[in-house]
């Protein structure tokens, strides 16, 4: 056989690699080695870059290849697709010297690390072996999760295309946040009349299923073959029967807040002029047995406890003296109008609802949660017969080829801050809009909720929660731009209210938006620069703290509004699916593009995309872009029938297979069968975790991806350079990644700690970590994802098991239980990630 | 080139803060109960330690500041403020500028008060 | 009876014995003794804030290691300051190892602090020992007295040290109201008194008492509950210096004590706005 000539390529990555590693010493190093040849260039992932690496393979004739350059997460499909040109697409390692070397350490330390890693990647490279790829089916129908404008417009563009769509949605309605919206800048076009167009279109459109008021419960499979499991919540009331009259959510309720968040109100109201006191009505409901109305001096009393709602007596009075008032006299605190205003317990969250359907909430509604059975305000009035006591979960199962996630931001909860929140008369932004709606709970007209009154003075306070390490670090974007939206509506309306924003900088970069700023500032709109220290209640009224910092003055504020410009959180949504799909977020919640900059709408996992401000606070028009964009990416994900799939999974050596059928009772997927007296890795089942190969005791499991031959001999490599290393096993879905944070966010650690990025923390068998120790590491760390989060399901528990069995071990033969641990973190734990480090380095040295 | 900031160098050493992180927001000043009585807001004693003026030694801020600690569980940069003016009145007292001299506080007073309020008085203002 | 390690604090042998007085009686009445169990010095009054000048802390570490070579676990104070100090410099040890190492090394004197000891505040110690105990020994409740918990600094900043929430603390009002109070809130609860500027710049402290009391007094409070000596000393014993008739300025533990029947261990008259008249008018007191 030929000498086999392995290929290192070295990337400065501008002065990012090569500011702090000395690559010509690297180089040499390398070179010395026997069978590896060494090049460098200043940017390894550019079109000179590849063409360079591709030359080389084909003049030099190297059989593998090492790059040693970034993190795998920004540019393994680049070089994937570069070096597959020339060699199977498995042939090569991919080495980190940037996030996990260059970043981190400094010159000397850089470089012998950067040495030591590389080394391993060598070695490792010495036994790759090339890896097949097998044809499987892409299917072509797309899930939406969340149907605010996001999902939404990704959606109608998605069924335009002619793909089947579902559209997933938790509230009872599509719509989102928009439709909460009075006006939108800088246009200051009303939002509801932009929005329910689509509304519409979507409910009409023959390409799109609408799911409203519904779960994702489940997702398994594969890029182009997702199962899918939706859970829709019951309604109480039949989706095919009810026709969205409206009937059943009469109300006279007026209340701006509703105390305590609940309250029981009459339903019917007799009008004493047209009364005659016949007392028909206290007969007839004394005979059916309510006794709700009683005799009374000149017109019969009446107790809302004990009514039902039959409604007979309105019916039946001879004078019509009686009038429904409240069909339902639950009236609780209303979502859609945050908190303002109220909802029965029969309600539609607002009057474009789509769907139009009805629904009862099972929480509040008297005859469902027991507290008065036999109510039927509801029924009685539903000329449709909708209402039904008997309905349930359903459970929706869909096979889908890819998934867009569109599931949005919440405002950051800030009670108990030094805003005082709790106070009635201070707001968030999304209440005002509600306010200056004409739809909403006042009718457009902003006043302050503890009195109904037009305040004299409002004061907006900017970077709620925003800007601010205490709370969220980043800029929300949107809020300059919608408060200065909102003071100028009312400064409009209202000239005579004094309306101040009190802000550390405007941001208004977009287009129309700086001259938008100019023409409100000239409204006569007081603007003070300062970050407000505190919002004092006092009394009715509130006082507002804050340094005017250009006149260097101390201002007590008097307002009798207070609007907060609250920051955007991932919502809970954004948070539960990123989790449930293993997606990667940042520190702050939101889910992480594949590339910030160039591939904003791709995640790290192919056929999953995202949209809107689940990956970071945008404005409308954003939004919509994006998921224009969105669907285009889906679409030529879809484009295909087939794709190919790399066979990186399990194989079973017959040979030497003792059938002792360990792996078919720990695989987590169900992956292994018995065929004919053999076990086979059904490889379509298979997610490559590796965890079969650690338990199996003959041997006979290997993982094509990553054998253990291959750790061991990265294992060797690196310590070979460096022998008092410690070496870190990182699951690529978690602690790696948090490792590469750490890098970008420049957290300096020992260069002792040398990273085998493993497919998961189950892939880790105690030999390796013996063989860690056998060539002389301080210590072994298996760092994976936080219990319950595993992306293979419980692969990080079987590590913690082993862990602790190797423990003792290594107690018996005195290398200490010490210098082996075992640590659990998610992919945004930087923090957590250094902290480990740390603690894990004192503990060996 | 602008003039060594040797000022500025030893308040950041003295109080461990990062001064250059301030955004001149003023939340510190604003929530600041004794900041009637100072000549310089806490926002303007960064900002010229920033710029090294060595005037705001010679500032009564400091010395008003009563390490309340309000301005540093608000600042959103999570400055140590009240460390900025324990650095600005170390760099005083080290210099032997008492703030305060036991011989000038009355008898009866001397009687009166309560045992923790003259040693941290003592404790701030002398070197 | 349980037991836990107290750390009485210098004030409370003189001008606060009323604070300390009525503290012990509280809690035996909870069925709990504060035993001085080491040889403790002054806690230091205020945290040093300098990187460079670890002397600062030096008294405040000794008693902590003091107190963990006699076995306490933890250690409870009634005085705001003192718990503010103790817990500071316990906090900055616990944070900071070489620290540790250099004050170990310069009090090697004392047996070397670990970091083994929890410092804390006797209402934390009352919220452990819960609300329902507390209401449970109340023979005289404190019904339709109007009490505005005052918190100031040393019991909310900084956050590391913080027994509550700091822009929203609730601990005292809820410990007041397990006694009967109805509770005045207000934002200046938890302003500056003025602290030791009282020694050397009265005028600040007269300065930011009439702005808490005038607030309390706008929203109808009849009396402030404190729970640090130099509060009490600003809000009460200052007002003379106010001319604008007086709010009565307690300890927390002096109302609880009068809740629990427990008058003799109160000491009213240790105050310069004599409380009495207001307890008696509202038959509390005889
Ligand atoms: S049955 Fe429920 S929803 Fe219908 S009126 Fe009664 S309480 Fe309201
Ligand atoms: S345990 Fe993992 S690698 Fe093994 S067969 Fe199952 S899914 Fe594949
Ligand atoms: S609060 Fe912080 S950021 Fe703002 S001016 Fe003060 S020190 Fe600077
Ligand atoms: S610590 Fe000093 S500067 Fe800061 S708020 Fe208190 S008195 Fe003002």
């Amino acid at each position: 056989m030929p000498e086999e000539l392995i290929g290192v390529f070295i990337c400065h990555c501008g002065n990012n690699i090569a500011g702090e590693v000395d690559i010509q010493k690297v180089k040499e190093t390398i070179n010395s080695w026997p069978g590896v040849i060494a090049e460098d260039y200043v940017f390894l992932c550019s079109e000179a870059g590849q063409e360079m690496i591709k030359r080389a393979i084909e003049e030099k004739k190297l059989s593998k290849v090492v790059i040693a350059a970034c993190s795998p997460s920004h540019h393994s499909q680049v070089f994937r697709e570069c070096i597959g040109e020339k060699l199977n697409p498995f042939l090569w390692e991919f080495i980190n010297i940037r996030e996990q070397c260059s970043w981190v350490h400094k010159g000397e330390d850089a470089t012998k690390k950067a040495i030591a890693l590389i080394r391993g990647g060598v070695e490792k490279a010495r036994l790759l072996k090339p890896v097949e790829s097998i044809n499987v089916p892409i299917h072509k129908d797309v899930l939406v999760i969340g149907g605010g404008i996001a999902g939404m417009q990704a959606s109608l563009e998605l069924a335009s295309k002619g793909y089947r769509v579902y559209l997933v949605e938790r509230e009872p309605s599509i719509g989102g946040k928009m439709v909460k919206l009075d006006k939108t800048f800088p246009t200051d076009d009303c939002s509801m009349c932009t929005i329910s167009p689509k509304l519409s279109e979507i409910a009409q459109n023959k390409n799109i299923t609408l799911l409203t008021y519904s779960e994702v419960d489940e997702i398994e499979g594969r890029p182009g073959e997702y199962k899918v499991r939706i859970r829709k919540k019951p309604r109480y009331v039949d989706e095919s029967l009810c026709t969205g009259c409206g009937l059943c959510a009469k109300s006279n309720y007026k209340k701006l807040i509703v105390p305590e968040g609940y309250e029981l109100v009459d339903r019917i109201k007799i009008e004493r002029e047209k009364c005659v006191n016949c007392e028909l009505c206290v007969k007839l409901c004394n005979e059916f047995g309510y006794g709700a109305l009683q005799n009374g001096d000149d017109c019969p009393k009446y107790d809302t406890l004990k009514c039902v709602g039959c409604f007979e007596c309105v019916k039946k009075c001879p004078k019509e003296a009686i009038e429904i008032t409240n069909v339902c006299p639950v009236r609780v605190a209303s979502e859609f109008n945050e908190g303002l205003g109220a909802r029965g317990a029969i309600y539609v969250p607002f009057p474009q609802a789509v769907p139009s359907t009805h629904l009862r909430d099972p929480e509040n509604c008297l005859r469902l949660n027991g507290k008065m059975p036999e109510c039927r305000g509801c029924f009685s009035v539903c000329e449709a017969n909708a209402i039904v006591d008997d309905d349930e979960d359903e459970i929706i199962e869909l096979t889908v080829g890819a998934i867009v996630i569109a599931t949005g931001y919440e405002l950051r909860d800030m009670s108990e801050s030094e805003y005082n929140v709790e106070h009635p008369n201070v707001i968030t932004a999304l209440q005002l809009e509600r306010l200056l709606s004409s739809q909403g709970p006042t009718g457009g007209k902003v006043v302050r909720p503890s009195d109904g009154r037009i305040p004299k003075s409002i004061t907006f306070i900017q970077c709620v929660g925003s800007r601010d390490l205490r709370y969220n670090p980043y800029c929300s974007k949107i809020c300059c731009m919608y408060a200065l939206k909102q003071a100028r509506l009312i400064k409009q309306e209202h000239p005579e209210v004094e309306v101040r924003i009190c802000y550390m900088d405007i941001r208004a970069s977009g287009r129309w938006y700086e001259e938008y700023y100019k023409s409100t500032r000239e409204l006569g709109i007081d603007f003070i620069r300062g970050n407000v220290a505190e919002v004092i209640d006092d009394g009715e009224d509130l006082i507002v703290k804050v340094e005017d910092t250009l006149e260097g003055e101390i201002k007590e504020l008097h307002s009798e509004l207070v609007v907060l410009s609250v920051s955007m959180n991932p919502s809970d949504g954004t948070l539960e699916i990123a989790k449930k799909l293993g997606l990667k977020s940042g520190e702050d919640g939101f889910i992480d593009p594949l590339h910030p900059k160039i591939e904003p709408v791709d995640t790290l996992q192919e056929g999953i995309y995202i949209a809107g401000t689940c990956s970071g606070p945008k404005p409308i028009q954003e939004s919509i872009a994006e998921a224009n964009a969105t669907a285009s990416r889906v679409s030529t994900f879809l484009k295909d029938d087939l794709m190919s799939v790399p066979l990186t999974t399990g194989v079973i050596d017959p040979s030497i297979c003792i059938l002792c059928k360990t792996c078919l009772e720990i695989c987590s997927f169900d992956a292994v069968r018995e065929e004919n007296g053999e076990l086979k890795v059904e490889e379509i089942s298979c997610h490559s975790c590796g965890k079969c190969s650690v338990y199996c005791p003959s041997n006979a499991m290997t993982l094509r991806g990553l054998t253990d031959e291959q750790i061991e001999a990265q294992i060797r490599g690196i310590l070979a350079e460096d022998p008092d290393s410690i070496i870190a096993f990182c699951c690529q879905h978690c602690s790696y990644n948090a490792a590469d944070l750490a890098g970008l966010s420049k957290k300096k650690y020992s260069s002792k700690i040398k990273i085998i990025r493993v497919p998961c923390s189950g892939r880790v068998s105690i030999n390796h970590i013996l063989v860690a120790f056998k060539f002389g590491a301080r210590g072994v760390m298996v760092t994976g994802c936080k219990e319950g989060e595993c992306h293979y399901i419980d692969g990080n528990l079987s590590a913690k098991e082993k862990i602790l069995k190797l423990k003792k071990l290594l107690d018996l033969c005195g290398i200490g239980a010490h210098r082996v641990e075992m640590f659990n973190m998610s992919s945004s734990e930087a923090q957590k990630w250094v902290e480990c480090v740390n603690e894990f380095e004192r503990r060996c040295s | 080139m602008r003039k060594e900031r040797e000022l500025l160098r030893r308040v950041m050493e003295i109080s461990g803060q990062n001064l250059y992180s301030c955004y001149q927001c003023g939340k510190c000043s604003a929530g600041c109960p004794s900041v009637d009585f100072m000549d310089f807001t806490p926002r303007e004693i960064i900002r010229a330690i920033l710029d090294d003026h060595e005037e705001v030694l010679h500032s009564q801020t400091p010395w008003i500041c009563a390490a309340c600690f309000t301005c540093t569980i608000r600042c959103p940069n999570e400055i140590d403020i009240s460390r900025i003016m324990e650095a600005l009145r170390q760099i005083r007292l080290r210099k032997m500028h008492d703030g305060i001299h036991p011989s000038k506080i009355p008898v009866d007073e001397l009687l009166e008060l309560p045992q923790i309020a003259l040693i941290s008085c003592f404790r701030k203002m002398t070197g | 009876m349980k037991e836990i390690a107290y750390f009485p604090g210098c004030t409370h042998l003189h001008t606060a014995s009323h604070f300390e007085r009525s503290a012990l009686s509280v809690f035996e009445a909870l069925g709990w003794r504060l035993v001085e169990k080491f040889n403790w010095i002054c806690c230091g009054t205020v945290h040093g804030l300098s990187t460079d000048n670890l002397m600062q802390n030096v008294s405040a570490v000794r008693n902590l290691a003091r107190a963990e070579s006699a076995g306490a676990r933890r250690i409870v104070t009634n005085c705001a300051m003192c718990y503010n100090t103790l817990k500071q410099a316990n906090e900055m040890v616990k944070r900071d190892e070489d620290a540790l190492k250099n004050l170990n090394e310069f009090m090697d004197d004392e047996p070397d602090y670990r970091g083994g000891v929890e410092v804390l505040h006797s209402l934390q110690l009352l919220r452990e020992i819960g609300l329902d105990e507390i209401e449970k020994r109340v023979v005289k409740p404190l019904e339709g007295l109007r009490v505005a918990p005052y918190y100031g600094c040393l019991l909310l900043r900084p956050r590391e040290v913080a027994i509550d929430n700091p822009e929203r603390p609730k601990i005292m009002d809820e410990v007041l109201k397990a006694i009967g109070a109805e509770i005045v809130r207000d934002a200046r609860l938890k302003y500056c008194c003025g602290s030791y500027h009282t020694v050397d710049r009265k005028e600040i402290v007269l300065s930011r008492i009439d702005e808490i009391i005038s607030a309390v007094r706008r929203r109808g409070a009849d009396l402030i509950a404190v729970a640090c000596p130099l509060c009490e000393f600003n809000l009460d014993k200052r007002q003379k210096f106010l001319n604008k008739g007086g709010l009565p300025v307690l300890y927390f533990t002096q109302l609880i004590a009068l809740a629990f029947g427990k008058e003799e261990d109160c000491l009213f008259e240790k105050h310069h706005v004599d409380p009495r008249p207001l307890l008696k008018e509202r038959g509390l007191l005889r």
